[in-house]
């Protein structure tokens, strides 16, 4: 805690000698956060990525996670998808942005489909994982008391490989935020992206880093949030880690 | 059908569960196992069965086989004169390794077997009530099952594959990863269940002494290949709870004769 | 195993049979072809244009030697922000864990920085260094620095109470202990953060080439998606894809030649 407020103090203290443009001071970004909060733009900017944000985290979900449990359990369905989901797993999906711009403009919809296909394949991953590593006892349970392969699925396999779908959001958000912020510079000038951009190049440094600032900050609720989930519907996990180990 | 007064040799029972040449052989990537040969075996209704042997045998195998777990490479089972094929409605399992879902509290855990039999609600909380009052836990109906003690969670087990009514209990060496206190309380208190439901048990363990307390009769397994080699009655008064078991001289002679014929080491090995 | 041994309920119905299964993945790579090729009728060539053409303008692209200097550029960039990065990821990472004192104070700053998308800082990196080389080395740099950091700490402060002891034991000094015992036991954290690092690296290299530059692979993708020369995109894309896989490829070889007594990998600490 000292640490911060001392790094704070220096920092503060260079804007005595050193210009503005290169880190600017606490006092300035503090000026700047106020006033565009104040006039809403970044309430708008923030809004606007959480909602992209949220689109495609979970159309993501949705079809990273199904696909995922089918392959986990279907042995066709994972020889037949594996070459696809290894692929784009190993590419640096970020090269693909072009290509949503062609197929979509330049407007949300590209934004969307990037974020998507960005964090779509580790979902699909962690999913497989998941579902692969049931524990045979829980298995045995399901098929021991006579449940159906649908009933399988909802109530064992999927509460079973929880840890892993959860484990497989973490990396998905971060990649979904980095997919957010590059959309928003650069296919139009949207969300907090956008203003980054906008900021940056006008030499806005102190308005530019409350808007580093507060994509840390968008970044850090989405993972707090999901940590609360966690806590709050799947306790077990944390309480039974070190038998999984 | 109390059964704590009866003295002398059980009486004939009928047959109810046959076992008929099953074999179970699998590959590996080094080497075929043959984990059983041609096991055949008839087990009678109400009676206790416990089937023993060394580690590897192929006992658990067996049971799982019985149960559907596994599928046989060869042979069948038969119960009630009908080949049995795919889920077992009427059978009720307990794991070696407990097993309760742990994103399910422990009355949830209970009524698993239930769900599958599609029972209201209502119904199901009823029945998964009465089978933890049988292993008097109904007082930690609604707790998260990773709080209880290792005891504690396998009576769990027990009431598991109670709640659903079950004609045939099986269960595998359920006590093995208890400590010794646990598992001798629980052997009493499985004896006595199955004195008051009269269930036909078949029941999986490496503990001799454990098999002449709870059985009618004990099959004797060895191993390499899996295979079934006598079948003993163990014709000790019940009910085993009021007496020494250990020191009964009848029990002793079994034992001794049981552990020199298995041939088992020091090491358990068969 | 047996394929038998499955969940009753499970995939067994819909298995495949062995000789099958390595078949699969080539015929629906064949098939995914084939459909792609036949879309190129119906289509507008600009969606997704056509694997021969793809293959097409691939080629020259490599022998009109437009995409070789973008490629050295950008493998250049890569190799050095990213050595530099993991370099001093290892270094803070070893220092903190070593320190509890720095981590301390560090600790905050470093969380916050992890907790960026690195991608906001471009415009900063720019106002700080301009629209050069520079920049795009520095954004490498910063991009691959964190997880680095963060699991070689976890990795140093992971060392089990069991070697602690044993250093203990043996009277082994501060830095011996570092050396000999922390580190190399934390290698198995260091290396996953270098997996991360190097699709990191990529990536970084890639969004600072679209950035902020006028040469490089980004470079190339912008300005064909910008002037929908899909065919060459893709060729791009797919270098780029040639890239991140042979990244992993080559992580894997380095650690299963440097480091053969790594069992799996180890937990990822992002």
């Amino acid at each position: 805690m000292a640490a911060v407020v001392a790094v704070l103090g220096l920092w503060q203290a260079s804007g005595l000698f050193m210009n503005p443009i290169f880190i600017s001071t606490p006092a300035a970004v503090l000026a700047a956060f106020v006033r565009i909060v104040a006039d809403g733009s970044l309430a708008q900017a923030f809004v606007s990525s959480l909602g992209e944000m949220a689109v495609g985290l979970s159309v993501a979900t949705a079809a990273g996670f199904a696909v995922g449990l089918a392959m986990g359990r279907l042995r066709l369905v994972e020889r037949l998808f594996d070459p696809f989901v290894s692929f784009f797993n190993a590419t640096p999906t970020i090269a693909l942005l072009p290509l949503m711009e062609i197929w979509f403009g330049t407007d949300v919809r590209a934004r969307v489909a990037f974020i998507v296909v960005i964090c779509v394949w580790t979902l699909v991953i962690n999913a497989l994982a998941g579902a692969r590593n049931v524990r045979r006892g829980y298995a045995d349970v399901g098929a021991a008391f006579g449940l159906g392969p649908l009933a399988t699925m909802w109530k064992i396999v999927i509460p079973a490989a929880m840890p892993y779908l959860l484990a497989g959001m973490r990396v998905a958000m971060a990649q979904a935020t980095v997919g957010m912020i590059l959309g928003g510079q650069e296919v139009g000038e949207s969300g907090l992206g956008g203003l980054t951009e906008a900021y940056g190049s006008f030499f806005q440094t102190d308005y530019l880093i409350a808007a580093i600032i507060t994509s840390t900050g968008l970044a850090m609720l989405l993972f707090g949030l999901l940590k609360l989930f966690q806590r709050r519907f799947y306790p077990w996990i944390a309480a039974t880690a070190a038998a999984r180990r | 059908m109390d059964r704590g007064d009866r003295r002398g040799p059980p009486l004939r029972r009928q047959d109810v569960l046959d076992i008929e040449g099953v074999s179970h052989v699998y590959e590996t990537r080094h080497r075929r196992v043959e984990a059983l040969r041609e096991v055949s075996l008839s087990i009678r209704e109400g009676e206790f069965m416990s089937f023993v042997g060394p580690s590897g045998c192929g006992k658990t195998t067996l049971l799982r086989i019985i149960d559907g777990l596994t599928a046989q490479s060869a042979g069948r089972v038969v119960f009630r004169g009908v080949e049995l094929t795919g889920a077992r409605r009427d059978m009720g399992f307990v794991f070696q390794d407990i097993n309760l879902l742990p994103w399910r509290n422990v009355r949830q855990n209970v009524e698993i077997g239930l769900e599958a039999r599609r029972l209201p609600a209502a119904e199901r909380r009823q029945r998964a009530i009465e089978a933890l009052r049988m292993v008097d836990l109904e007082d930690v109906a609604e707790v998260p099952p990773y709080t209880l003690s290792g005891g504690m969670q396998q009576r769990v087990g027990v009431a598991r594959a109670l709640a659903i009514d079950p004609q045939v209990l099986l269960m595998d060496e359920p006590f093995g990863h208890l400590d010794n206190f646990t598992r001798e309380t629980l052997q009493i208190e499985i004896a006595r269940l199955w004195a008051k439901l009269g269930t036909t048990v078949v029941f999986v363990t490496h503990d001799v002494d454990e098999a002449i307390f709870l059985s009618d009769r004990i099959a004797l397994f060895r191993g390499r290949p899996g295979r079934l080699t006598r079948v003993i009655d163990v014709d000790l008064p019940r009910p085993r709870w009021e007496f020494n078991v250990r020191a009964h001289p009848r029990a002793i002679e079994m034992r001794e004769a049981i552990i020199e014929y298995l041939g088992v080491r020091a090491d358990g090995q068969g | 195993m047996t394929i038998a041994a499955g969940p009753v309920g499970g995939g067994r119905r819909l298995r495949p049979a062995r000789w099958l299964e390595p078949l699969l993945p080539i015929a629906a790579v064949a098939a995914m072809l084939g459909a792609w090729q036949w879309s190129g009728r119906y289509l507008n060539p600009i969606l997704i244009s056509t694997p021969t053409e793809v293959g097409r303008d691939l080629v020259e692209l490599v022998a009109r030697g437009v995409i070789l200097e973008p490629l050295a550029e950008s493998l250049e960039e890569m190799v050095v922000g990213g050595l530099a990065g993991i370099a001093a990821g290892i270094a803070i990472g070893v220092v903190m864990g070593r320190y509890q004192v720095v981590e301390k104070v560090l600790s905050p700053f470093v969380n916050f920085f992890n907790a960026t998308p690195l991608v906001v800082i471009i415009p900063l990196v720019i106002i700080w260094v301009g629209i050069s080389q520079k920049a795009r080395l520095l954004f490498v740099f910063l991009i691959v620095l964190w997880p680095v950091l963060l699991n070689t700490l976890a990795g140093i402060r992971n060392v089990s109470r069991g070697y602690v002891d044993l250093g203990a034991a043996f009277g082994l000094t501060e830095a011996q202990m570092l050396w000999k015992v922390s580190l190399p036991a934390a290698v198995p954290y260091i290396l996953a953060g270098a997996r991360v690092a190097a699709g990191l690296a990529i990536i970084g290299m890639i969004v600072s080439e679209m950035e902020i530059s006028l040469t490089g692979l980004g470079y190339l993708l912008i300005t064909y998606g910008n002037s929908f020369l899909t065919g060459r995109l893709l060729a791009v894309v797919l270098v780029a894809s040639l890239f991140g896989v042979g990244n992993v490829l080559l992580l894997r070889w380095v650690q299963a030649a440097f480091f053969p007594w790594i069992i799996g990998s180890a937990a990822d600490q992002r």
